[in-house]
């Protein structure tokens, strides 16, 4: 097993401040530090997924002794009127005044590099540029398309949402993409259930794990079908419990179907979540126990074995048609939140 | 139990800069980011005693401090302190006992410390850094541990020490400097690689 120095050593290689402050000294890291902040306040404003070109930030180092240029005379950044905009290329300049401006007619990064520290995203990828050397962010969040856009959300219920549309809808996490057997997204690879899990687990501890501890369980059977545990760090007597469960159809790699899920797969989970919180109530009574049931619904309409492609109409059928219950656990227990249905959208072509 | 100084000043700063990241903040973050903050005053190479105050690792690897914990409930008291649903944030009268805090000497050097943690949340979520500390090795030892336990006392340290030494060895590898250099590389460095360590764990 690796050990922390050999972890020390490849992160002091591979990432970008240890490079920056070679070719620039502590004014180096002091620009990256701010350039950091400035992508992740604008990240906060602007859905990356949108950006169809590149947005770079830079700041010029001043030699010492120098006299800075002056900051510009246009008005600083709005990043909430950027929130609306159809962006293809954006840059940025932080100044002298350490106030971020909207610049264009830039010269080549390369070329900026030479006197700045140049910070570059592009279709999911970023790097830092400084003098004559360029490094990859290390993307230590697989589930997000910047390291620098990897927020702190407040509840747990926020992180579910979150999860269900910056994750789930278009398969943009790493690591729930891997859940599908083809790049289409129309069958789930057989028991896709464990990446499912880590996918959410790790979504969840990067978001709320300031103060929440967030671990996976290992499913033993129908009777425990609890997927992650949730537990605040400093109240002992609260935990919160979230099952998984998804709809579709799944296929072993040979291509035969192995399990087709539908509603009243939803059911049966809704019904397993809802006698083990009973059963958690009677063995841990002095505990506050809360469930939290997640149903990936992965459901394509007039959907054939062996199929490669959808169209819009038999992959969207279900993105609307919401999951009835009987009995409905989240309206008649109050320790039961609403389910959480996420569809997972397919690749359509037409 | 008498309101601890160091703890107070440190709970305002913390939840001063943990607020501009999310909004508002947690007790359980102003211990994590606390005791971040008293490691990398190790890390400059001074005294643990000198820090003010103690943590304990609690049986589910985080982070706490008694002191920090009385300071959080005194200026809860006292309407520093407003509650948003779940979480809290500071009223202006507690930022402004924090703006007059700010500027005296005495609290200088813990500053540095305080800020270089909490600049971290630049690339990392607040989550990531609890789960980048949950491999530090004395919280590592403390998940171990049925009970809370006192963390950093003078057996415990070795392990960090020698962490440490790599670190500083491998900055000057990298990127070689004659100066102590700003705190800020040193802490996004390390909480980068015990959370690669804590990834590959899991692999």
């Amino acid at each position: 097993m690796i050990d922390i120095s050999a972890c020390i050593e490849e992160v002091c290689e591979h990432t970008h401040l240890p490079v920056i402050r070679a070719a620039f000294g502590e004014s180096g890291t002091d620009a990256a530090f701010e350039i950091m902040q400035v992508a992740k306040t604008l990240y906060r404003h602007v859905e990356l997924e949108r950006v169809k070109g590149r947005i770079v930030i830079f700041r010029t180092i001043v030699a010492s002794g120098a006299v800075p240029p002056p900051a510009p005379t246009a008005p600083v950044i709005d990043y909430g009127a950027l929130a609306n905009d159809a962006i293809t290329d954006l840059t940025i300049e932080i100044a002298s005044d350490k106030q971020a401006y909207l610049v264009a007619g830039v010269p080549a990064v390369e070329e900026l590099a030479t006197s700045a520290v140049v910070y570059q995203w592009q279709a999911g990828q970023e790097e830092f540029l400084a003098g004559a050397t360029r490094k990859s962010v290390m993307r230590l969040d697989k589930a997000a398309r910047s390291q620098f856009a990897v927020p702190t959300l407040p509840t747990l219920r926020a992180a579910l949402t979150n999860y269900s549309v910056e994750n789930v809808r278009e398969s943009s996490c790493y690591i729930f993409r891997e859940v599908w057997h083809e790049e289409n997204r129309l069958f789930f690879k057989a028991k896709a259930e464990a990446i499912m899990r880590n996918s959410l687990t790790q979504f969840l501890k990067n978001r709320i794990g300031g103060d929440h501890d967030v671990w996976p369980e290992q499913n033993v059977d129908e009777s425990h079908p609890v997927d992650i545990r949730v537990k605040p760090r400093l109240a002992n007597n609260r935990v919160m419990l979230i099952e998984i469960k998804w709809l579709g159809w799944s296929v072993a790699t040979g291509g035969h179907i192995t399990a087709k899920h539908g509603q009243p797969r939803a059911q049966q989970g809704a019904g397993q979540l809802a006698q083990y919180l009973d059963d958690q109530r009677q063995s841990a009574p002095t505990s506050v126990i809360h469930g939290y049931y997640v149903i990936i619904d992965g459901r394509r309409n007039n959907l054939q074995q062996g199929a490669t492609s959808i169209n819009a109409a038999d992959g969207l059928h279900f993105e609307q048609r919401e999951l009835t219950f009987d009995p409905p656990y989240h309206t008649t227990r109050e320790d039961f939140d609403p389910p959480y249905r996420m569809f997972a959208r397919p690749v359509c072509n037409g | 139990m008498p309101l601890n100084p160091e703890a107070t000043f440190d709970s305002l700063f913390l939840a001063d800069r943990i607020q501009e990241e999310a909004g508002t903040f947690t007790a359980p973050e102003l211990h994590l980011f606390a005791y971040l903050a008293c490691l990398l005053w190790l890390y400059r190479q001074r005294a643990v005693s000198d820090w003010g105050y103690p943590f304990v690792g609690t049986e589910l690897g985080a982070p706490f401090s008694q002191d920090i914990d009385g300071a959080f409930k005194l200026l809860q008291e006292r309407g520093f302190l407003i509650r948003v649903q779940e979480r809290v944030k500071l009223s202006d009268a507690a930022i402004q006992f924090l703006n007059e805090l700010k500027p005296l000497a005495l609290n200088r050097d813990r500053t540095e410390c305080l800020g270089a943690a909490c600049a971290s949340t630049v690339a990392f979520s607040i989550g990531m850094v609890g789960s980048a500390l949950s491999q530090e090795p004395d919280l590592k030892r403390a998940r171990t541990t049925p009970l809370n336990r006192a963390l950093l006392e003078d057996s415990a340290r070795q392990q960090l020490y020698e962490q440490f030494e790599s670190l500083r060895e491998a900055i000057q590898k990298h990127s070689p400097a004659e100066t102590l250099g700003d705190l800020r590389l040193p802490a996004f460095l390390w909480l980068a690689a015990l959370y690669r360590w804590s990834e590959l764990a899991h692999d």
